[in-house]
C-alpha cells in the first residue's frame, strides 16, 4: 500500500494535482483496482497497432478573422494591460 | 393535444401549418421545466428569456420551405460551447466559463431555426455513466426519480424524456448518448466518427468523441442528423459521409436485411429481462422481413480495459489545459506558478476526473506505455477487424444497450468497477468508429425502460435509422412517457 501511495504521489505530481491525504488513500485504492483489472491486456498480442489514423487531409491555408482578443481575455482570471497575469515562473525553485 | 408529448417532427409540422406558434411551444416546454426540474435537475442553465425572445423572432420569419425542425426547441449538453452562454462541463473548473464562440453543431441547429432552452447536466467532463459526478448535483430519471438517468448525457436524456424539450444534442465517447437514451426510453444515435464536427465540443477523448441526437424516435434522429452532419474545415477529422437526406430516405422496408446477434453480447452478466426484450426486437424485425443470424465476435472480450486505457490517456492529455491561466477557475492561494496549477486543478476537478487523469498519466508513463497503451491500441484494431468480419455477413448488429436497467442513485458511486463494466455493449462502436443507435424496446418488471442497440458499418446511419424506423412502425414503446409526465 505504501508503494502504491508513493506511486500515486508521483503520478499526481506529473499531472499537477496535489491530493489531500484522504483523496490519496481513496484514489490509490481505486487506481490499484483499475490497474489490476487492466492487467487483462497483457494477454493481448501486440499485432500491428496503428498509432493514429494518418488519413487526415490538410485544408488549404487561408486568412480569416480570429476570435476577438478582448472577448477572449474576459475569461482570464487575471488580466493587466491586455496580458494574462500569472505568478513568475523563473527562479521558482529558489523561493524567489 | 399535449404539445410536449409530440415528436420534434410533429411539432415542426404543427408550427409550419400554423396550428402551434413557436412561442407557444417554447412556453409549454419552459413551464414543464419550471414545474419539474427542481427535482430532476436536468438543466444546469435554463435560458428562459433568451428562448422566448428567439421564439418570437423565429415566428416572424416563418415561411414555407424551411427546415422540418424550424422553431422546435431543444437542449444542448453543457459540454457544447455556446457563445455568450455559460458552458460548464459539469465542473467547478468551468463554472463561470462563457465561450466566445459557438460549436459548429450549435451554429447548425441555430441556422435551421432551433430554439435552445438550456444546457443539459452531465457527468464532470462527460466522465461517467450516471450524471452523478456533476459539480451541479445529480440528475434524476423521470421514469423513477430514485434512479439515475444514465450518463454522461443524462441531463439531456432526462429532459427530453420529461417533455422539457423535443430533442437534444449530446456527445458519446463510450456510450454517453446511447446509454442514457436506453435508461430514459429515448432513441439516440452516435454517428460514424467524423460524420459530425467536434469543433466546440469540449474534448474528453478526441479519437472517440462524437456529437449526436437524443430524440423521441428514429425519424427525429434522422432529421437532426441531416442538420448536424457534414465536413467542417475547423475539425480536420470530419469527412463527407454522402448521406443524402436521411429523413427522406426512411422507407421502413427492411425485407432481406441481415440482422446479426453477436453471441458475446447475450452471455454472462446480462439481466434476463433485458435479454428477453432485445430478443423480442429480433422477432419484430424478422416479422418485417429481416433475416436473423447469430454471429461471433470474440475480439469484443477486451473492449472495456482497452477503452478505459485509451479514454483515460486522452483525457489526461486533454485536461492538461485546465491550469487557471487563460480561462476557468483559478485557486485563490498559491505561492508560485506550479502551486497555482496544482491548487487550481486540485480544487477544480472532482474525484472521477482526478482518477481518470491519474490513470491516463499512469498508462502513458515510461515503462507502462508498452504494457497498457500499446496493447489497448492493438485491441482497438482487433475490434475493428472483428466487426468488419461481422459486417461481411450481416447488415446490422443487434445487442442490448446495457446489461441492466437504470441503477439507483448512489449505487454506481459505491461500486464504480461495476459501472465501468456495464459499458461493454456500447464501447465497441466508439473503438471502431462505427455508428450505433439505441432505441426503447419495452420495460422491465419495475417499469424501467430497456434499450436495444443497433450497430452498423461505417456510414451505415441510413441502415440503422431505417431499421429502427421499421421497428417503431410495429411498436409503441417510443411513444411511452414517464409517469410524472402523464396527465399534464
Amino acid at each position: 500500500m505504501e508503494e502504491t501511495s508513493k506511486q500515486v504521489r508521483k503520478l499526481a505530481h506529473l499531472a499537477r494535482l496535489s491530493l489531500t491525504p484522504e483523496e490519496e488513500g481513496e484514489l490509490a485504492g481505486r487506481l490499484e483496482q483499475m490497474v489490476s483489472y487492466l492487467e487483462a491486456l497483457s494477454q493481448v498480442e501486440d499485432g500491428e497497432a496503428t498509432e493514429a489514423t494518418s488519413a487526415v487531409s490538410f485544408r488549404p491555408d487561408g486568412v480569416a478573422p480570429s476570435l476577438d482578443r478582448d472577448k477572449l481575455l474576459e475569461n482570464a482570471p487575471q488580466v493587466r494591460d491586455g496580458y494574462v497575469v500569472t505568478p513568475r515562473s523563473v527562479g521558482e525553485g529558489d523561493g524567489a | 393535444m399535449n404539445l410536449t408529448h409530440l415528436t420534434a417532427l410533429e411539432l415542426g409540422r404543427a408550427i409550419a401549418s400554423g396550428d402551434v406558434t413557436i412561442p407557444q411551444a417554447t412556453q409549454a416546454a419552459l413551464e414543464e421545466i419550471s414545474q419539474r426540474d427542481k427535482s430532476l435537475n436536468s438543466c444546469i442553465t435554463v435560458l428562459t428569456e433568451q428562448a422566448m425572445e428567439r421564439a418570437e423572432t423565429l415566428q416572424k420569419g416563418l415561411k414555407p420551405g424551411l427546415s422540418p425542425l424550424y422553431g422546435v426547441p431543444l437542449l444542448l449538453k453543457d459540454n457544447l460551447c455556446t457563445q455568450g452562454i455559460k458552458t460548464t462541463c459539469g465542473s467547478k473548473l468551468l463554472e463561470g466559463y462563457v465561450p466566445p464562440y459557438d460549436a459548429t453543431v450549435v451554429e447548425k441547429v441555430q441556422r435551421v431555426g432551433g430554439v435552445c432552452l438550456g444546457k443539459g447536466n452531465l457527468d464532470e467532463f462527460a466522465m461517467g455513466s450516471t450524471t452523478e459526478t456533476s459539480h451541479f448535483g445529480p440528475t434524476r430519471n423521470p421514469w423513477e426519480e430514485s434512479r439515475v438517468p444514465g450518463g454522461s448525457s443524462g441531463g439531456c436524456a432526462a429532459g427530453v424524456a420529461a417533455g422539457f424539450a423535443w430533442y437534444a444534442l449530446g456527445s458519446d465517447t463510450g456510450g454517453s448518448i446511447r446509454q442514457p437514451a436506453g435508461y430514459c426510453g429515448l432513441t439516440g444515435l452516435k454517428p460514424t466518427y467524423g460524420t459530425v464536427s467536434r469543433y466546440g465540443l469540449v474534448a474528453y477523448a478526441s479519437s472517440l468523441d462524437q456529437v449526436g441526437p437524443l430524440c423521441r424516435d428514429a425519424a427525429d434522429c434522422a432529421a437532426v442528423l441531416d442538420i448536424l452532419q457534414g465536413k467542417d474545415s475547423r475539425d480536420s477529422t470530419t469527412v463527407d459521409g454522402n448521406y443524402g437526406g436521411l429523413l427522406s430516405s426512411l422507407t421502413s422496408d427492411i425485407r432481406g436485411l441481415r440482422v446479426g446477434l453477436p453471441v458475446e453480447c447475450f452471455g454472462e452478466g446480462l439481466d434476463p429481462q433485458v435479454a428477453q426484450r432485445v430478443q423480442e426486437v429480433a422477432k419484430v424485425l424478422q416479422h418485417r422481413g429481416a433475416i436473423l443470424t447469430e454471429v461471433s465476435i470474440p475480439e469484443l472480450k477486451q473492449v472495456i480495459p482497452a477503452y478505459y486505457v485509451l479514454a483515460s490517456a486522452e483525457a489526461s492529455s486533454n485536461l492538461a489545459r485546465y491550469d487557471g491561466v487563460k480561462y476557468g477557475f483559478r485557486a485563490e492561494e498559491y505561492k508560485n506558478l506550479t502551486q497555482m496549477y496544482e491548487n487550481t486543478r486540485s480544487q477544480g476537478f472532482g474525484k472521477e476526473a482526478k482518477l481518470r487523469i491519474l490513470l491516463g498519466t499512469f498508462v502513458l508513463s515510461a515503462g507502462y506505455y508498452e504494457a497498457y497503451y500499446k496493447k489497448a491500441l492493438a485491441v482497438k484494431e482487433q475490434v475493428k477487424v472483428g466487426l468488419e468480419r461481422a459486417f461481411a455477413t450481416c447488415d446490422v448488429l443487434l445487442t442490448p444497450v446495457t446489461p441492466n436497467t437504470a441503477p439507483k442513485l448512489g449505487e454506481s458511486l459505491a461500486d464504480p468497477m461495476k459501472m465501468y463494466l456495464s459499458d461493454l455493449y456500447t464501447v465497441p462502436a466508439n473503438l471502431a468508429g462505427l455508428p450505433a443507435l439505441s432505441m426503447p424496446c419495452g420495460v422491465d418488471g419495475e417499469g424501467l425502460p430497456v434499450g436495444a442497440q443497433l450497430m452498423g458499418p461505417r456510414f451505415g446511419e441510413q441502415l440503422l435509422l431505417n431499421t429502427a424506423y421499421a421497428y417503431q412502425q410495429e411498436t409503441d414503446y417510443h411513444k411511452c412517457v414517464p409517469r410524472g409526465g402523464e396527465g399534464r
